[in-house]
Order: C-alpha cells, then structure tokens, then sequence
C-alpha cells in the first residue's frame, strides 16, 4: 500500500487545482518502506558549517590621522560635524568609480564617501529616533533606547548604480549566496534590508530613491528599516511589519506599500517623552 | 557486535551524498526549515522523493512543521526564498527576470504539516507539480466553505521585541490562496483556524486570491506558478492582499488589504 498521490498539478486554475488523480500512484520509495531508508541520507552532518561564509566585513576603522567628518542635507545644509583626533574612518570597500548622481542625503567633507553615507544615515536615523520617547507599550518592550542600540548596529550602504552597489553582490555582504548586486536588489525600491537564513541582518540598501524622490523622508524611512532590523519582520509590502504594528493599535492610512511616514506619525503619537 | 552495528547504520544514515549542500536551516523544536542545493543532474523526480521522505523521517519527525526547499543552485535558492522585496511593481519585475528561465528551472518545495505531506515540483521543461505525500489534499484547509491553500510556508524567529512569546523560537510564515474574493472579516478567522490546524499559537499568514503574491518568499510565485503569463501591473495590484497574524492577545489582526501603492508610498 503506498500512501503516495500523484495529481498533475495546473497553476492558476481558480477552484479545480488537481486534475485526473493516478490511482495507481507513483514508482518511487514508499514513504512507509524501512528498507530504502539508507537511501535517503544526505548532508546531515553539520549544516552550520556547510553553509558557505563567505560575507565580507564591509567596514574597517583603522586610523587615518586626525579627521573632521561634516553632513549635509538635502539642500546641502550642513547639519554636524565630528572631529576625530586619534584618526579618521577608511572604508575598505573600494572607491566608487564616479560620485552618484543626485543629491546625497549626507556628503562628509572629508573621508571616503560611502563611510560618510553610512555615517550620515545613522546620524539622521538616531535624530528621529531621538523624538520618540517610551514605545515599551507599543514595540513589544523596546524602547526608544533599543531601537538607537538596533540603528548603531546598522551598516547603510550607497545601492545606486556608479556605487559599490553596482559591483557588489549581497553575497558578498551578506553572505547569503544571492549574487544579485546591491543595485538591483535595491531597484524599484527606496531602501532594502538584507537576509540570510531567514534573519533580516544589519544591513540596509540605500536605492535611488532615497537620494531623488522628494517625496521621501529619509529619516522616516530610516526608521522603518531599522524597525525592519530590530523585530525581525520582512514579509510581502511590509504587510508582517504593519500586522506587528496594528496589534498596539496601528491603522495604516493608504493603501500599498508605503506607511514609512504613518509609522513615524503613529509612534510619535505613542512614545510619549520624546525630544520634540 | 551490536554496537558495530549501530556506528554503521549511523553512517548510512547521515552521510552526505556527493554534491548535496544545506544552505539553511532554520530549527528548534517544532519547526524546521531548509534550504538544500544538489547538483542538476541529481535533480530527478525520484531524487526529489528520497529527499522529501529523508527530511521526514529524519528531520520533521515530531515537529509541526517541516519544509525543505530544493534548487540546483546557491544564488537562485537564495533569491527565491529571501525576503527582500517590498512589494512594488517594479521591484517584483526586477526579481523576477533575474531568476532562470521557467522552462529550465529545477525546483522543489516539500511542506510537512500535521494534515500531511506534499511536494510542488519544477522539472526542466515540464508544467509544475504537486505530488501529496500524506494525507488527503493536507495543503487545503477549508473554512466556512473557502478553501485557503497554503502555497508558501517558512517560519520567522521572534525578535527580543514581541512581548509575548520566547524569544529565538520560530513561527510560521504562510503564504495561502484563497478560492473566494477576500473580504476582510475572513483572513481574521482563517489566521486563528490556520494557526489551530498547525498547533502553534502565533502564525503569520498573507492571503491572496491567486498564486501570484506581491514579493515576499518569491520563489513560489515563479518556479510554481505560470511562469510564462507575467503578470500585468494592474492585474498585481488587482488581488488585495491581507497579511495577518495572531497577536499577543490572542487575537488575529491584519494588515490591508494591499493595493496600489499611493503616491508616498513604495
């Protein structure tokens, strides 16, 4: 007797999934059979150290001589500067072979670019973070301190094209084996977060988006991926983030994937104490 | 003697075939998920099988939930079972012409749940498959009529910031079709039956009318689906999408449904 069903299976059929079942099953093991057992081993030694770890650090910090590193913002405003007098930041990722276009969320005045996009990106994340007081009642325990832990825990890389985006894959950061590059992982979309086994990682891509669209509010959408990081949540649409989210009361105001900006409003609303 | 024995069945038992390569593996007690690489021209219908029936008995055992994801190759199985894409249009198209050609791909994805077995199945230039392994069509609950047909799961470890629940253990992730146009009030009730029929407390669950869903785990949109019928940007946002899970409280909430994205939002 084997328990085995064969049905030949039509994709996009709207009811009727299953078509002309084989009463006669299919010529394979029987899912019963002791015997074929030894057949079925595979790789079961150790599957921690057979997945390959091949992720790079995308960062270094050794010193480099005394630095001041300065941020704009969009309008090129400079927004802070920070004087490092044991050495400034090096990035080890190669440079990019021409700046992007478009204006940058931040430009350090000295240093290599992608270390000050990095940089900056933390530094206006921790600012609105900073306006958010206790969540513990809506984050599930975390508070505004955690999530500035999570945000400096966050490496934010430049995912435009003529960036490392263009040449590096999220493999290569990631260590996740998709070969797909930072730039197309990011396209169509403002920012992504990275995974590998099922866990978003501290990783955060930066597309165009985030650079051009005036509609964007990089800090909002900062937040949103730094939310992304610190409960674990990816999901299609950001539909599992929201769904977290609405259990504490949350009402996504529009359709679609957008909410980076409702998310910001709603915390603000209920993390009472925050830096206004 | 006896012990003899014992070593040697223990290396039949687990030692590797040749070329075959975890690249995942998500477990704890009641849950497993894995990601497994084997070379193409060990990517056979019956090789699929001695897979699928090796994770169970030697993997799913107990658990509540098992499943195995088979590709050929590390980037591909990569793509498809990450979760990266946001959900626009534009991303989905950028995912899905990266991924191989549906006519050559080889792909496999074996879901073990308490109502049974079942394999979804792509050979290279064959329409995809679902062979149930165990039990009576164990991918299908129905609810109040509806038939909700999980086509996705995987599982998602809970974040420091859940206030409720154990930190590190998995829940499930679901991705299901449902057979009836979706009204708000049933993705709530399903969520909660959902979770009853896997035996966990908390799932997480994205419904959609079709098997086309907006991103998330992609590989089951494509390699599983009718990959040579692109969807259209209005029939993507055509289907809502609710995603729902069952909170602290112990109730469902969900969220959508999911439409066009407005002008502030991507």
């Amino acid at each position: 007797m084997t328990y085995q069903r064969y049905y030949a299976y039509q994709a996009g059929a709207p009811t009727g999934r299953f078509l002309s079942p084989d009463p006669g099953g299919i010529s394979t093991a029987d899912l019963r059979n002791p015997v074929s057992l030894n057949r079925y081993a595979y790789a079961y030694g150790d599957p921690a150290n057979l997945i390959d770890p091949s992720g790079e650090k995308a960062i270094g910090i050794p010193p480099n001589g005394p630095i001041t590193d300065c941020w704009s913002d969009r309008e090129g405003k400079t927004v802070d500067c920070i004087f490092y007098p044991k050495g400034g930041w090096t990035y080890i990722l190669p440079a990019p072979p021409k700046a992007p276009t478009g204006p940058p969320v931040g430009v350090s005045q000295q240093g290599q670019y992608d270390m000050s996009v990095e940089k900056a990106e933390l530094m206006i994340v921790q600012g609105r973070i900073a306006s958010l007081g206790d969540c513990t009642k809506v984050l599930g325990g975390a508070s505004a301190a955690d999530l500035s832990k999570v945000a400096n825990s966050i490496t934010f890389l430049d995912g435009r094209a003529g960036s490392i985006g263009s040449d590096r894959t999220e493999d290569s950061i990631a260590g996740n084996g998709d070969q797909t590059t930072l730039a197309a992982s990011v396209s169509g979309s403002i920012a992504v977060t990275l995974t590998n086994n099922g866990t978003i990682l501290p990783y955060v891509v930066l597309g165009s988006d985030m650079y051009n669209d005036p509609s964007v509010d990089p800090a909002n959408t900062l937040l949103h991926e730094v939310l992304h990081v610190a409960l674990n949540l990816g999901g299609p649409g950001d539909q599992d983030l929201k769904a977290y989210l609405s259990q504490y009361g949350f009402t996504s105001g529009f359709g679609g994937t957008g909410g980076t900006d409702d998310i910001t409003q709603w915390l603000k609303a209920n993390c009472p104490g925050g830096r206004q | 003697m006896n012990s003899t024995i014992i070593i040697t069945a223990v290396m039949l038992t687990f030692s590797p075939l040749h070329g075959s390569q975890v690249v995942s593996d998500l477990t704890d007690e009641r849950t497993i998920i894995e990601t497994l690489v084997v070379p193409p021209h060990e990517f056979s219908r019956d090789r699929i099988f001695e897979l699928a029936n090796s994770f169970k008995r030697l993997k799913v055992g107990k658990r509540q939930l098992g499943v195995l994801s088979i590709f050929t190759d590390r980037s591909t199985a990569a793509v498809e079972t990450g979760v990266s894409c946001e959900g626009n249009y534009k991303q989905w198209q950028v995912y899905r012409q990266q991924l191989p050609m549906a006519d050559s791909l080889r792909a496999a994805d074996v879901i073990f749940t308490r109502n049974g077995g079942w394999i979804r199945l792509k050979l290279p230039h064959q329409n995809p498959e679902l062979r149930v392994l165990d039990g009576r069509d164990p991918e299908v609950v129905t609810i109040d009529g509806i038939a909700v047909e999980i086509m996705a799961a995987t599982a998602r470890k809970q974040s420091r910031f859940e206030g409720c629940g154990v930190v590190g253990s998995l829940e499930p992730v679901l991705q299901v079709r449902v057979s009836a146009d979706l009204k708000s009030a049933f993705p709530l009730k399903a969520t909660m039956e959902l979770a009853k029929a896997l035996g966990y407390q908390r799932v997480w669950v994205s419904f959609r009318r079709d098997p086309w869903f907006l991103c998330g785990r992609f590989g089951i949109m494509y390699p599983f689906s009718s990959p040579e019928l692109p969807l259209s940007e209005e029939a993507y946002y055509g289907a809502p999408q609710y995603t729902c899970m069952v909170s602290c409280s112990g109730a469902a909430v969900c969220s959508g449904p999911m439409l066009r994205p407005s002008s502030n939002g991507k």
